[in-house]
């Protein structure tokens, strides 16, 4: 069952550019040069009940613009949509009884106020029955350990334990779509790794739809299987994830630390140049692959045996490499 | 465990589990007058400097009036004002201000510039509904800790009169409600200006000085010249003020009572829905800052 029908959304913002100094200024009190910029531009996609969808892009793609529209919180210049059967900016009041929204970068909470008195505020603008209310509470602080957080207000919490508590505020009212804008943003990675935990168990064991904006390609790695990826505003890619990582030409990065001194040339030498090894200094080497040809595995049983190995960590291609590699070459695989 | 296999009964969509109609929660608004009363008492301290301030206004109109009055008999009237109900006036027209008072437009400006405007727009609610609500806690606040003790000061320091009879303070206390009401929705309207202006902080600050002046509070509607007061008989301000001190000191007679609550009433009505009207235009326009 789709829960979320999109049909060639469109976002046209309309800015304005001043122009320089003083009888710039007096221009521009004449005559504004504005300028049309297409944030969102012909984006279709369905999402189906219980799904958890990664919603990536880099920076102004127009990710958080398309967020904002499905939330009901933006007016869509053209297009048509349909979430759980509301039109979700002409509907928003009724619609919003039915979806959670976090954003990682902005409180949904009252700033003054102890976190308590916030989820019992939104309890009854969400009209929670008190039964309810006090279940979900007792659920949400065990899962989230929240206990410690309770009366504190949210101006004194950390931003991992204001995560936390937004989460749980989001959850109060048992909605059947969840979004999350860059929920984990500026966690570590204990506290980015009990929300991905968190966000599991929520699509596991409710049924909850998640739409996920993230620029942590691990990320989503971790929660989707399924992804849509766009670019200044246009949709590029829609489908699974592993088609994505298994680019051909898409590079992966070891980066290996040894025990002993090293150098490039040798082992450079020892794969036939299928790998391209860079010196970052006596005793620390980078390996760039391409994850088609050959596997990190290969690679390190190779080099285990004949070189003293003391430290090895593989870094992903980040998501701006993803996005520009599909965007240069033009692979756009809609997954029906 | 697969996400997309776990399709059991209880994850059926849960449109049917709540009510799904526009009418106004008011659960909802009733926990945001009580968050707002909370959140005011926490502040509390705030306010008792506030007593002095208003102690000042009134001194300084007392003053003003004597002096205006001297010279004249005793028991003479300026504009069908006595020395004594001038400061009757004064007196009551600072106490009701400490009640009615609001700040709707500076939080939605606040609002608008922080980006926390989405907080509003992502729950069920009316934000009109929403900061009437806030501004009836903050002001339930301000009756029981603010205007009570200022009434005790200022009714001990001043020759001031409580009303003649319980009819009339009722018939203030009743109107002075509807100037809230009046008062609020205007401030909605000036917050909605925060949307398309970068900042209304300048807007703020005269929309202040000009309803102390416009709505009667300095000078009763009598004391300014004929055009003005013509157009202000026209104009919503008097609701705040003037009229339920009109009231206060018995001067509307009984068979234009209703008519004087009704045009209040019609005034709140009107701005009220003007501020909506703001509103669905606002948030059409909108572009939530940051994020």
């Amino acid at each position: 069952m789709s829960v979320i029908k999109v049909n060639n959304l469109t976002k046209t913002f309309y800015t304005f550019s001043r122009r320089e100094g003083i009888t710039g200024a007096i221009k521009d009190l004449f005559r504004r040069d504005y300028r049309e910029l297409v944030a969102v531009d012909h984006i279709s996609f369905e999402v189906q009940e219980g799904e958890l969808l990664g919603y990536i892009g880099p920076n102004g793609a127009g990710k958080s613009t398309s967020i904002k529209m499905l939330t009901g919180i933006l007016k869509p210049t053209s297009g048509e949509m349909e979430v759980l059967g509301y039109h979700p900016f002409n509907q928003r009041q009724n619609y919003t009884r039915h979806i959670g929204v976090v954003f990682g970068q902005r409180t949904q909470l009252w700033w003054d106020i102890a976190v308590v008195e916030s989820f019992k505020l939104l309890a009854k603008i969400y009209d929670v029955p008190e039964k309810e209310y006090k279940l979900k509470i007792k659920e949400l602080s065990e899962i989230l350990d929240l206990a410690p957080l309770l009366n504190t207000p949210v101006r004194k919490l950390s931003l991992g334990q204001r995560i936390r508590c937004d989460l749980a505020a989001s959850l109060l009212h048992s909605p059947s779509i969840l979004f999350l804008d860059e929920p984990t943003i500026g966690l570590d990675a204990v506290g980015k790794d009990s929300i991905r935990t968190f966000l599991r168990e929520i699509n596991a064991n409710t049924g909850t739809t998640i739409i996920l904006t993230t620029h942590d390609l691990k990320e989503i790695e971790e929660l989707c299987k399924r992804i849509i990826i766009i670019d200044h505003g246009k949709l590029i890619y829609d489908g699974g994830l592993d088609r994505v990582k298994n680019l051909p030409g898409l590079k992966r990065e070891i980066s290996i630390d040894f025990s002993g001194d090293i150098s490039a040339k040798e082992l450079n030498n020892l794969f036939g140049g299928r790998i391209e090894f860079k010196q970052e200094s006596e005793r620390h080497l980078y390996a760039s692959f391409s994850p088609a040809e050959i596997t990190a595995v290969e690679i390190l049983t190779s080099i285990v045996g004949k070189y003293p190995v003391a430290d090895v960590s593989i870094a992903e291609p980040d998501i701006e490499e993803v996005v520009m590699k599909i965007y240069r070459e033009g692979i756009t695989g809609h997954a029906a | 465990m697969q996400p997309e296999t776990v399709h059991n009964n209880n994850s059926t969509i849960n449109i049917l589990k709540y009510p799904t109609t526009g009418v106004l929660h008011l659960k909802a608004y009733t926990a945001f007058i009580r968050t707002a009363f909370l959140k005011m008492l926490a502040y509390r301290m705030r306010y008792y400097t506030g007593i002095f301030t208003y102690l000042l206004f009134v001194s300084v109109y007392y003053f003003i009036w004597q002096a205006i009055y001297s010279g004249r008999a005793a028991g003479a009237s300026v504009n069908g004002f006595t020395l004594s109900e001038m400061v009757t006036y004064v007196a009551a027209g600072w106490i009701a201000r400490s009640f009615y008072h609001s700040n709707i437009d500076w939080e939605i400006n606040e609002l608008v510039r922080s980006g926390q405007i989405s907080n509003f727009l992502l729950r069920p609610v009316n934000l009109q509904a929403v900061m009437l609500s806030q501004a009836i806690g903050e002001s339930a606040f301000r009756l029981l800790f603010f205007s009570i003790p200022i009434s005790v000061v200022i009714f001990s320091l001043f020759p001031a009169n409580p009303p003649a009879n319980l009819t009339d303070f009722f018939l203030f206390f009743l109107s002075t409600l509807l100037g809230f009401v009046v008062l609020a929705s205007i401030n909605f309207c000036i917050g909605m200006l925060a949307f398309s202006l970068k900042s209304v902080r300048g807007v703020i600050r005269t929309k202040q000085s000009l309803i102390m002046l416009l709505s009667g509070l300095l000078l009763p509607l009598p004391f300014f010249p004929a055009w003005l007061r013509i157009a202000l008989e026209w104009l919503p301000f008097k609701a705040i003020s003037y009229v339920p001190l009109q009231f206060y000191l018995g001067k509307i007679a009984a068979e234009k009572v209703p008519l004087t609550l009704a045009t209040q009433s019609l005034w709140a009505i009107i701005m009220l829905l003007l501020g909506q009207y703001l509103w669905h235009r606002a948030i059409a326009r909108l572009t939530i800052q940051g994020g």
